[in-house]
């Protein structure tokens, strides 16, 4: 009886100590055996793992891509015009010993690696226009038309991914310093959001306004030039057209005419004298009338038998 | 959706503490007691628990599911869909994401659980490559293609009004590197390209510099699509952009009114040239109708005049004189009696009155 209670009690003891030196490490997690504050052991693979019991603790840092959120600030460019710039930093831990001895924590890490970036980004925006920064290269076309290309820096590079490279390298190079050994990477530093401030954005905007004006102005002008061009061609050929049917139908007046002639002519010519006589008779029909007087001798032909009703034919 | 992978050992260490606690209470209790009966009645709930225990390892997978499985931690494997066994707690872990889902991401605006959409202009406006601002509002879509990056590789801070957790790179990574993605390729074209002519390739260049950089921070998400919906510009500037499209129509109906001007103005020209022409040909058919009729004429008489020709001749002459000399003022003077043209001039003043007389002593 009561050896089964000593062996419970130990059974009891063993199952403590036995949890106590046993721990497990997260497939998100590195962890760092401590003992007394003194660092033991680094443990980066994932499972079940062994330590002293009572005497190690267990510290947890997270192997997964960490993120800092940078708050918003005002940069001045090359120009000094501002800009808002909202950027994100990510981050893995490396080395973890490094990193408990010099950061500590994540909350310290993310204040201390924002600094960092955001003074390297503030230098690399310093230096540059706006247009590195947007990464557009505007340019007008001579019709006026604006047309917008990458804006490419000096090695063919996007100038926006090659202004975060070189941010990306030189916050690398500061937080792996002898001074800064943090024992951490950044991943990446991007630009999420970069806006014109508030005091600039009016400007834009009667820039905006100024430049549709322009473009409304030359729409409506080409219409008019349109309309303009259309009907004077249309007028023109309009013209033409009246003009060639006159030309055509003069020339069916003279063929006509012509035809006349030659037709009559070609009857008349069978005997000219008979035409002149009748075509005489005819005139003086026309020719006189009441108006007329007419002085006529009792010779004339005409009268002949006027005063002589005898045949005198043979005189 | 799933369990934060967060670890959890302290309280698993505690877990393990009071199993082996009771084990070894109990039993302790019973020995010292001694009743034979009641040791049975402990091994038989020590027995049943861990049957129960066991038993909870059992879980299902939905049709549509995977399932990542962690034995102290460590990851081991994935299951599909089905029922499976596996380790259950402490000892191991399982997660389940739904694959075959796919998810929505909203850029620029949010809908709300009823249907309410709000804008968020402080996503939704970006600078331009010609420094101009646009509004646009965009829709990702997108899955999850590797269950182990995406519960393990990325921390994320969650997304509370997406109902994103923590540590769910569907939160502000997505976010970021969609805002990203977007403003960059907004950032190398002009307003118009955007506004309107290029929409379809700012969507293809979004999807993928946003797929580069999930697959670069290891999220296991699959971006499927990105769809822009409204692309504006700002309120401010709204209504000269809409002038822009007011002069195009205006320019539009200039040259449609030139063009019924057109169409009005020369068939009608057409039509006229027509008429002109064909009265041209009218006047030659007539002419020439005319003067073959009146050839014809002629040549008939002059074969009637041919056959005799003195009494026709005398006829014709004789014919016309009837039909000229009944109008008119005649003086017939004989030549033989000194009759002298001259003697009746001027005639115009003398033949009103003169007239009467005259006649009278012709006769």
């Amino acid at each position: 009886m009561r050896i089964l209670g000593l062996i419970g009690i130990l059974l009891a003891i063993g199952a403590v100590v036995g949890l106590q030196s046993i721990y497990t490490v997260d497939e998100t997690e590195y962890v760092v055996i401590r003992r007394f504050g003194e660092i033991q052991k680094v443990n980066v693979s994932p499972g079940l793992a062994f330590k002293t019991p009572f005497v190690d603790n267990v510290v947890a840092f997270d192997n997964r891509l960490l993120r800092i959120d940078m708050p918003p600030s005002s940069m001045p460019d090359k120009e000094s015009q501002f800009l808002q710039i909202d950027a994100y930093v990510r981050y893995r831990i490396e080395d973890p010993k490094k990193f408990l001895l010099s950061l500590s924590d994540e909350t310290n890490a993310g204040a201390t690696l924002g600094q960092i970036v955001v003074s390297e980004l503030r230098s690399a925006v310093g230096v540059r226009d706006r247009k590195d920064i947007i990464g557009g290269e505007p340019k007008t076309l001579p019709d006026g038309t604006v047309v917008v290309e990458p804006r490419l820096d000096d090695s063919g590079l996007a100038a926006r991914t090659s202004m975060m490279n070189s941010v990306l390298d030189k916050s690398n190079a500061t937080v792996s310093s002898e001074d800064n050994d943090f024992g951490v990477q950044i991943v990446d530093v991007r630009i999420k959001r970069a806006d014109f401030p508030g005091t600039t954005e009016a400007n834009v905007f009667s820039r905006m306004r100024s430049e549709r004006k322009v473009r409304a102005d030359k729409l409506r002008a080409e219409g008019e030039e349109e309309y303009l061009t259309i009907t004077a061609n249309v007028d023109k050929n309009v013209r033409v057209v009246l003009a060639e049917a006159d030309k055509t139908a003069n020339q069916l007046k003279g063929e006509g005419e012509a035809q006349a002639i030659s037709i009559l002519a070609d009857a008349l010519e069978r005997d000219p004298e008979f035409f002149a006589f009748r075509r005489s008779l005819e005139t003086y029909t026309k020719v006189l009338d009441e108006k007329t007087t007419a002085v006529l001798s009792s010779e004339s032909d005409l009268f002949r038998y006027l005063q002589n009703p005898v045949e005198r034919n043979d005189d | 959706m799933f369990e934060p992978p967060r670890r959890n050992q302290g309280q698993d260490i505690q877990i393990e503490q009071i199993l082996g606690g009771i084990g070894s209470v109990f039993g302790s209790i019973g020995n010292r007691f001694g009743g034979g009966g009641f040791r049975i009645l402990v091994t038989f709930i020590l027995v049943a628990g861990l049957a129960l225990w066991l038993a909870s390892g059992l879980y299902t997978v939905g049709p549509r599911e995977k399932a990542a499985l962690r034995l102290f931690g460590e990851f081991q494997t994935t299951a599909g869909p089905g029922l499976h066994w596996y380790w259950p707690t402490p000892l191991g872990q399982r997660d389940k994401v739904d694959v075959d889902v796919t998810r929505r991401m909203e850029l620029g605006f949010l809908t709300a659980q009823n249907g309410n959409v709000q804008d968020i202009p402080v996503e939704a406006l970006m600078i331009t490559g010609d420094l101009n601002i646009v509004n646009v509002q965009m829709v990702v879509q997108y899955k999850v293609k590797n269950i182990e990056e995406f519960l393990f590789r990325v921390d994320d801070p969650g997304d509370a009004i997406r109902g994103v957790d923590r540590g769910n790179p569907e939160g502000r990574t997505l976010k970021d590197a969609t805002e990203m993605a977007l403003r960059q390729v907004v950032g190398q074209r002009s307003i118009d390209d955007t506004l309107i002519a290029n929409r379809e390739q700012v969507q293809v260049d979004t999807q993928l510099v946003l797929q580069s950089v999930l697959d670069q921070y290891q999220t296991g998400i699959q971006v499927l699509s990105v769809v822009l919906q409204t692309v504006r510009p700002p309120d401010e500037v709204r209504l000269a952009f809409d002038d822009v499209v007011n002069a195009r129509v205006d320019k539009e109906s200039r040259i449609n009114e030139a063009k019924a001007y057109e169409q009005d103005k020369l068939p009608r020209a057409q039509g006229d040239a027509q008429q002109i022409v064909r009265s041209a040909e009218a006047f030659k058919a007539e002419r020439v109708a005319r003067a073959e009729g009146e050839a014809s004429r002629f040549i008939t008489v002059l074969d009637e005049y041919i056959e005799s020709k003195e009494v026709t001749r005398r006829r014709l002459y004789l014919e016309a004189m009837e039909e000229v000399l009944p109008g008119i003022t005649k003086f017939i003077v004989d030549p033989e009696s000194g009759g002298s043209m001259l003697q009746f001039l001027p005639l115009d003043s003398q033949q009103a009155e003169t007239r009467p007389t005259s006649s009278g002593d012709a006769q």
